[in-house]
Parts: structure tokens; C-alpha cells; sequence
């Protein structure tokens, strides 16, 4: 047995908690550099914005419907999720956190009514971190993640399911019959796993609704599709093929990337850029423990701003598998020099590390002794080590190479966040303030 | 809020997790803001007293709630900001 808990419009609800005068009004969390909608509250869906609705198309309902729009603020919904996590594992034994807001939890060996189990950790987490949230139960994780979208859909939307189902939903407690009902009422489309492209080719041949999914014979999924929608299908047959993953495995590649808040020509601003997210991809390399041997830098222009067009990349080999901060910020440095060229606006860059390989394993070269090149054999895995700590400590940046500059806000190439809330959690200077 | 033990600057320490109770200095939500008051409850009516006696209590009406925040755990005294 599986459960699914999720937050509701998690980021909307994280800052809703710190200030309650949102509450009940139409609220939407803007993607980095203000771009686009990526969380709406029940009011903002209600006045029709679409997720990912770009914000100059919504921007005339700040007058219109008092719809309020805030900065993304990562650092507080990183914070409020932990401890939503940490309360969603008191439902069973083991926990696999998915996405930011999204985590399932084994049932396995839980004995009881679950529902009522359920109800408390909701209410749990409602009442110690201020997060609305709902959970799905069943048999496999496919239909964990459909009672959940049904037991919100039903609690939204009153009417398109039974009003028992609304907020917490434990699918295999309901007859076949009813199951039945259910899977019919529901839109093939909202099965984790089918996105938009296999649920038009599936409507194309006559699967609409869940249950036409339920009844299709898995051999006919995977020869029309793949492997993988032939564990869907058997997900919802009620068989499970996926388990439980507590400890996903190390990326394979680290990147860092961002858009601009206005379009860079300068060569200098763009070396500091790349060399800042090459020392914050080194340091997601350190934390899983790999070393890099090959370092890609890119560079594109705007292809929504008039102006000429331009989008280039370059891979750097590195001399030897690394994660040293300075090594990879060099390489990307280098790598930006090398491509670089003047006269065109750039909105984006990045950096990507490839072919990782783990850190125990050393490897060995000939030393063929380039006299001109600098010796970097000198180990720099325990400033390296240090420099994680401090920056852990006393916040991100504290220690940077000088190659990225002078932080702060009025670097040229930093990401628009106008109306981004204080990090109430994390940060003395910005708690909420009561007064008499 | 001085009578309370909480003075103007002071840094609270608010736990979601505890019931109010009666007599406890509690962070409550009036009109969308953050506000420190004592919670008096007494057969079944609640009310929020602040600790200045020039500012009014808080009653809810019938069919009004007044949402409880957290509770004030400590007060944290600060003298060099």
C-alpha cells in the first residue's frame, strides 16, 4: 500500500502562512526573473489563469482583481517543505520524498483504519506548519497519485466526485464497482506518467477516461508505447511495478544555469556569471560525492527580443576528474573567453558538468611534465571541504572565488525578483513581526 | 504587553504545535495581521486580551473566529541590536 501527500498550491500556501491578509484572495508565485506563473491559488485558477501563464498576460489583474503576484522564494518553500516532510513520515515506515511538496509513504505493515490515520497527519501538518494538504491511498503508486488528485479535485471542486473523498482518499478501501465509477469519471490525461503527447494518441484511439486505460492489455502498451506506460497500466490494475525509492542515485550530470534579468553584451560580466554557477555546480558535485571530467559552458541570446541572434557552447576536458571550485571555475572561464564574441545580447548562460564518476575512484596519469603549465597538483580537497562549511554556516556566497565578483544585488547580470518575501524561516533579520 | 512579560523589540519564540490555553500569551491573526495577545477562555467563550489595558479586548462574534498562530514559548530580551 502507498500513500501520496502533497501540499496544496504549495508555494501560494507557504507564504500565506507568514502573511495571513492573502488568504482568500487570488495569489500567484512567479517563476525566476519574474516570468511566469509556476503556483496559483484556488482564486487566481478560479479568474482563469492557466498554470505557466506568462506574467505581462496576467499583469492587468493586479488592478482589475486585486490577483497579488510574488517573487518565487525558494529558500522559504525549501525550509516549510522539510518540515512538511519530516511530518508526512509519521504516516507509515518508509518515505520517498518526490518533488518539493510531493512525497509518498510505504503503508506497509500500517494496520488500522487508514483514512482516520490519514485525517490526523493531515491535520497535523496543517495545525504545526500552516500547510493545507491532501493524501491518496492505494495499492501502487500510479493509483496513490490518482487518489490524490481525485480526494483535491473533490475537495475543490464539490460535485465531480463524492464529497467523502475530499482531502484524504484511500482508494482500496472502495468496492470494485465503485472504483469503477470513480476511474470512469476521470480523465485519462491526469494518470501520472501520461502527459499531453501519449493522452491525445490515446484519445485518438478511443481511451478517454481512466478506466479505458485500466482495461487496455499491458503487451498492447508497451508495443504501441513503452515499457513504461505498461507499468501504468498495470499500476492501475492495481499490480506494482514501481517501488519505493528512498535514496535516488547520483545525478549524472550537474548543471547551473540562469536567465538574465536584462540581456548582458559585456565579457566581463558573462566570466563571472559562468564562473559562479560553475562553483555552484562544484559544490552539488562535492555533496554527491563525484568528480567531474568534462565542462560545458553555453551562451544564447533571446530569440523573443529583436536583435541578432546568437547561441553558442564549447565543452572543456578537464586535465584531470575534479570537484575543486577553482579548477571548474577556471575551466568555465576559459571556456567563455573562448567563445565569446561581441556585439549580441545575451539573456542566458550556463554551465553543465558531465561524465561524473564517483570520488573513490582515483585516477592515475603519466606524468608527462608540460613545463608551461601550472602545477595544480597540489591537493585543495580540504580548502574545499572548509569552504562547503563556512558557506553552510554563514550562508551562501560567504566564500567565493574572486573570479565571480563582488556578490550582491547589483551584479549586472542578477535575476529580476521584485517582489520576493522575506525568508521568515531561515533568516533573524526577516521573522514576522506581531505587535501589542 | 510589558504586564505579560514581552517587551517592545523582544524576540518570540512561537510553537504551532502546542493547544492554547487559558492564560497563555499567544500570536493571533486579526484583520490579516500578527498580533501578541493573552488568551482567556472561559466556558466555552474566548477572548484576547492584550497585556495594555488602552487597547481593546478582542471578542469574536457569534460565528467569528479568530485564528490562534501559535503559542509564545519565550521571550527573548535584546539590547544590542
Amino acid at each position: 500500500m502507498f500513500a501520496l501527500v502533497d501540499g496544496n498550491n504549495f508555494y501560494v500556501s507557504c507564504e500565506r502562512v507568514f502573511r495571513p491578509s492573502l488568504n482568500e484572495r487570488p495569489v500567484v508565485v512567479l517563476s525566476n526573473n519574474d516570468g511566469c506563473a509556476i503556483a496559483r491559488s484556488n482564486e487566481a485558477k478560479d479568474l482563469g489563469i492557466p498554470m505557466a501563464a506568462p506574467w505581462f498576460k496576467i499583469r492587468h489583474l493586479e488592478e482589475s482583481a486585486g490577483l497579488v503576484a510574488l517573487s518565487a522564494n525558494f529558500v522559504l518553500y525549501g525550509d516549510m517543505s522539510d518540515r512538511m516532510m519530516t511530518l508526512a513520515a509519521g504516516l507509515g515506515p518508509t518515505q520517498e520524498i518526490y518533488s518539493i511538496d510531493e512525497s509518498f509513504v510505504g503503508l506497509h505493515g500500517v494496520r488500522g483504519d487508514l483514512v482516520a490515520r490519514g485525517r490526523k497527519v493531515r491535520e497535523r501538518i496543517l495545525q504545526w506548519t500552516g500547510i493545507p494538504t491532501c493524501i491518496g491511498m492505494a495499492q501502487t503508486k500510479t493509483l496513490a497519485k490518482l487518489a490524490n488528485h481525485i480526494a483535491k479535485t473533490a475537495e475543490r471542486k464539490p460535485g465531480s466526485y463524492p464529497a467523502e473523498f475530499a482531502q484524504v482518499f484511500n482508494m482500496s478501501a472502495l468496492p470494485a464497482q465503485d472504483v469503477d465509477d470513480v476511474l470512469q469519471a476521470t480523465d485519462v490525461g491526469d494518470v501520472w506518467g501520461v502527459g499531453t503527447r501519449i493522452s491525445k494518441q490515446l484519445r485518438e484511439g478511443g481511451i478517454r477516461t481512466v478506466l479505458d486505460l485500466t482495461r487496455m492489455d499491458p503487451a498492447t502498451a508497451r508495443r504501441g508505447w513503452s515499457v513504461t506506460l505498461e507499468k501504468t497500466v498495470r499500476e492501475l490494475q492495481g499490480q506494482p511495478c514501481i517501488d519505493m525509492d528512498d535514496a535516488p542515485g547520483p545525478k549524472q550530470q550537474i548543471a547551473c544555469t540562469r536567465s538574465f534579468g536584462k540581456p548582458v553584451h559585456q565579457l566581463g560580466a558573462l566570466v563571472e556569471a559562468v564562473s559562479e554557477f560553475a562553483a555552484r555546480a562544484a559544490e552539488k558535485l562535492r555533496k554527491q560525492n563525484s568528480l567531474a571530467t568534462e565542462l560545458l559552458v553555453f551562451m544564447h541570446t533571446s530569440p523573443y527580443r529583436p536583435g541578432p541572434q546568437c547561441s553558442r557552447s564549447v565543452v572543456v576536458p578537464l586535465r584531470r576528474p575534479t570537484d575543486d571550485t577553482l579548477a571548474l571555475a577556471k575551466a568555465a572561464a576559459d571556456g567563455m573567453r573562448f567563445m565569446y564574441i561581441a556585439g549580441y545580447q545575451f539573456i542566458k548562460v550556463g554551465v553543465i558538468l558531465v561524465d561524473l564518476q564517483p570520488s573513490s575512484v582515483q585516477q592515475r596519469e603519466l606524468d608527462l611534465g608540460d613545463p608551461n603549465e601550472l602545477p595544480t597538483t597540489r591537493d585543495r580537497s580540504r580548502l574545499m571541504a572548509t569552504m562547503d562549511v563556512i558557506n553552510t554556516r554563514f550562508g551562501k556566497g560567504t566564500l567565493h572565488s574572486g573570479g565571480t565578483g563582488k556578490p550582491g544585488a547589483n551584479r549586472v547580470w542578477t535575476m529580476k525578483q521584485e517582489r520576493r518575501t522575506p525568508a521568515y524561516t531561515t533568516c533573524l533579520e526577516d521573522v514576522p513581526v506581531a505587535r501589542a | 504587553m510589558r504586564d505579560m512579560g514581552i517587551d517592545d523589540g523582544d524576540l518570540l519564540v512561537v510553537d504551532r504545535a502546542l493547544r492554547a490555553v487559558h492564560g497563555q500569551n499567544v500570536v493571533a491573526v486579526v484583520d490579516g495581521e500578527f498580533t501578541v495577545k493573552q488568551l482567556h477562555q472561559r466556558a466555552g467563550k474566548m477572548k484576547l486580551k492584550a497585556a495594555n489595558p488602552t487597547f481593546p479586548d478582542i471578542v469574536p462574534k457569534d460565528g467569528q473566529t479568530v485564528e490562534i498562530w501559535g503559542v509564545v514559548t519565550s521571550s527573548i530580551k535584546r539590547f544590542v541590536f
